[in-house]
């Protein structure tokens, strides 16, 4: 038995406390750390330094499963995507492929032809229209429109509408009869006609890029992003606002297009448009400001309502994917981090913007945000952004609200995510700049790490040394490896590598006969000792293995050494 | 012959972790791109020796025939040609062995 060496146990027993990357790792769990976490509802001892590949929501570590490439597409520029119910529609260098649930197989939408070289083409899925009466202006522009409602036009049809900001927009149906998807051009100012007797005759669509649907009304960001395009209330594909008293379009196409009647609150380019959970509201963003803007009804011009700010916000959006509705706040990517605010409150009170990802603030240090996307799925945020570890997924815990994860994967270059989800079936797509990936669908898992809080001795003057190191699984179906990593004051003190085996769970006490064999899987839980390490001040462990059981919970045990006895490697 | 490469990476920050796992360090290197230049061999000009055809043959006539006969100036004429195409080969297989194009000289 050694006399007067002093052992230090670490337990830790639970995850739920998230990542913490913005305290020091030695005080992950101290009282001073719980005020930095007030919103997370964990306990002590529970958060971590950082988890890469995996997931914590359930107290135990779960390494997340791989991700799919989808094969079958053509080699071309990814140029963005959609899913409708259970289809989901890609477009690559000008063309637009669909798959069904359930199939593997990938099919080309006839005719359908945009740039093959615009960035991106940006989709929404339209209503048919509902407001098919004539629209006459009257002699002011403020006073109501004349309807005449005994006389019906033909109205426009539901569909997925699709700009590239450089052609002439899309329109991709679904042809119930022949169970297909057909595209057709939409008109332009030239086409739209007054006549109520040629199917999708009051329809002219301009060209743009962004699109949200809001109170009935389509809205499109212009081409040189200043200014967003509205439509008729109740007729998405008609953005002939301006008409004359007969209900026809002016003459000179410049006086009466869809600029005549658009908006704009900035001189910056919009850089995110979307409709916000306040009444008659939505977001408008640019590089450096986001303003929630409320349509206003008591002023109207050629019968549609006016806009004015209700909020402003001093942050930026980068581009159209990188903000997300999360729990009733918006999380948003801006140049330098993760950040988010509440619209709701916001209207009523002074803005709030509040640094989101604070937690994180050192994955963000110096990083300039360039393209990003940002989903909602499975109650988790994923944010694709530019960390100090490189491009990574970010991963927010809606249900703890905490940082749970940084997936790095072979899924890199996101440019959109996509969710396909309608209660019964939930999938996630990744449209990246040549590949389309469904993630987290493979039947392995990624290789996860744990890196757990960093230990020092309770007496200053003192170092210590680890003994051994033992992390305690559940489950698993398949063998695999187990490496621990020491750290001794920021430097790789030893690496060990342990097997993984999957077994079944003993029989279950009191035996009694017929005696079944448990087929309930489990994973033995090795004992890594440490006897090659460093003597330092600070020792911190990461627990890698790539298999797919569950990490519960981590034994650690270190012991002191009298500081004149100690061997430390110096740091030059 | 020389070559440089230049490969543009994105210049990496201050950190305690620069590559967490294998997926970072391969996603770093994900459609870098480069520029290679090549310096071409130094090889000497060959100058030609070309056959002279102003030389004529010589005749003799033997009971009424006709016959041309080659002289020594044209056969030397020829052979100084091939000389010194042959020398001009055997310099160009030495100077791309020394450049590491070929394998023997």
């Amino acid at each position: 038995m050694d006399s007067g060496i002093k052992h230090m146990e670490v337990n830790q027993k639970s995850f739920i406390g998230g990542m913490n990357l913005i305290d020091p790792d030695t005080m992950l769990n101290s009282a001073q750390t719980r005020e930095t976490n007030e919103d997370s509802g964990s306990g002590m001892d529970d958060q971590y330094r950082m988890c890469i590949n995996g997931r914590a929501r359930y107290g135990e570590v779960i390494p997340v499963e791989t991700s799919t490439q989808q094969i079958g597409l053509p080699v071309g520029r990814n140029q963005g995507g959609i899913t409708i119910g259970r289809t989901v529609i890609v477009f690559i260098s000008g063309r637009a492929y669909y798959q069904l649930y359930g199939s593997n197989a990938w099919s080309q939408i006839p005719n359908f032809l945009m740039s093959a070289v615009a960035p991106r083409l940006w989709a929404i899925a339209i209503p048919s229209s509902n407001f098919n009466f004539v629209r006459k202006s009257v002699d002011s522009l403020n006073k109501p429109i004349t309807i005449n409602a005994d006389v019906n036009i033909s109205g426009n049809p539901a569909g997925i509408l699709v700009q590239d900001n450089v052609t002439q927009a899309w329109l991709i149906e679904f042809n119930q009869t022949a169970q297909i998807f057909v595209a057709r051009l939409t008109k332009t100012y030239a086409q739209w006609a007054n006549t109520s007797t040629v199917p999708n005759d009051r329809e002219y669509v301009p060209i743009g890029n962004q699109m949200f649907f809001l109170n009935q009304k389509l809205y499109i960001v212009a081409p040189d992003n200043k200014s967003i395009y509205q439509g008729v209330t109740g007729r998405p594909l008609d953005f002939m606002v301006n008409i004359d008293v007969n209900g026809n379009k002016l003459a000179n196409e410049s006086r009466g297009k869809a600029d005549s009647v658009s908006f704009n609150f900035d001189s910056d380019e919009i850089t995110c448009v979307k409709v916000v959970n306040t009444p008659d509201s939505f977001l408008y963003a640019t590089a450096r400001y986001i303003r929630v803007i409320q349509l206003d009804y008591n002023n109207t011009i050629l019968g549609e309502p006016t806009y004015r700010t209700t909020i402003i916000v001093e942050a930026g959006i980068v581009n159209s994917e990188s903000a997300t509705y999360i729990l009733g706040d918006y999380a948003f990517v801006d140049n330098d981090g993760i950040k988010s605010f509440n619209a709701v409150q916001s209207v009523y009170v002074e803005g709030r913007n509040a640094v989101f990802s604070r937690h994180l603030s050192k994955l963000f240090e110096g990083m300039e945000q360039v393209e990003t996307s940002a989903i909602s799925f499975n109650n988790y945020t994923l944010f694709y952004c530019r960390t100090t570890l490189g491009d990574a997924i970010v991963v927010y815990d809606e249900l703890r609200k905490n940082w749970t994860s940084i997936d790095i994967t072979r899924v890199t270059q996101i440019k959109q995510f996509l969710v396909m989800a309608d209660g019964l079936i939930s999938r996630l797509y990744a449209i990246c700049e040549n590949k389309v990936w469904l993630m987290y669908d493979g039947v392995t898992r990624e290789s996860c790490q744990m890196w757990l809080p960093a230990m020092t001795p309770e007496d200053g003057k003192s170092e210590h040394k680890g003994q051994y190191v033992k992390p305690f699984f559940r489950g698993g179906l398949t063998s695999g490896t187990l490496r621990v990593v020491e750290y001794c004051d920021e430097q790789i003190s030893q690496s060990l590598t342990r097997p993984l085996n999957s077994s079944v769970m003993a029989v279950t006490y009191p035996v009694r006969p017929p005696v079944v064999p448990s087929n309930i899987p489990n994973m033995q839980s090795p004992t890594v000792v440490l006897d090659t390490g460093l003597t330092g001040k600070k020792l911190a462990y990461v627990i890698i293995w790539n298999t797919d059981a569950a990490l519960r919970s981590v034994q650690t045990m270190t012991s002191e050494q009298d500081a004149d006895a100690a061997i430390r490697q110096e740091i030059n | 012959m020389t070559a440089t490469i230049s490969i543009s990476v994105t210049p990496l920050t201050d950190n305690e972790i620069w590559f967490a796992n294998a997926a970072a360090w391969t996603n770093y290197w994900d459609g870098v791109s480069g520029v290679v230049t090549l310096t071409p061999v130094a090889t000497a000009s060959y100058v030609s020796s070309p056959y002279n055809n102003s030389l004529a043959p010589s005749q003799i006539t033997i009971d009424a025939d006709v016959h041309v006969l080659a002289t020594h100036a044209q056969l030397m004429s020829l052979k100084t040609e091939l000389q010194v195409l042959n020398a001009s080969y055997a310099n160009l297989r030495t100077e791309l062995y020394n450049a590491g194009l070929i394998d023997t000289p």
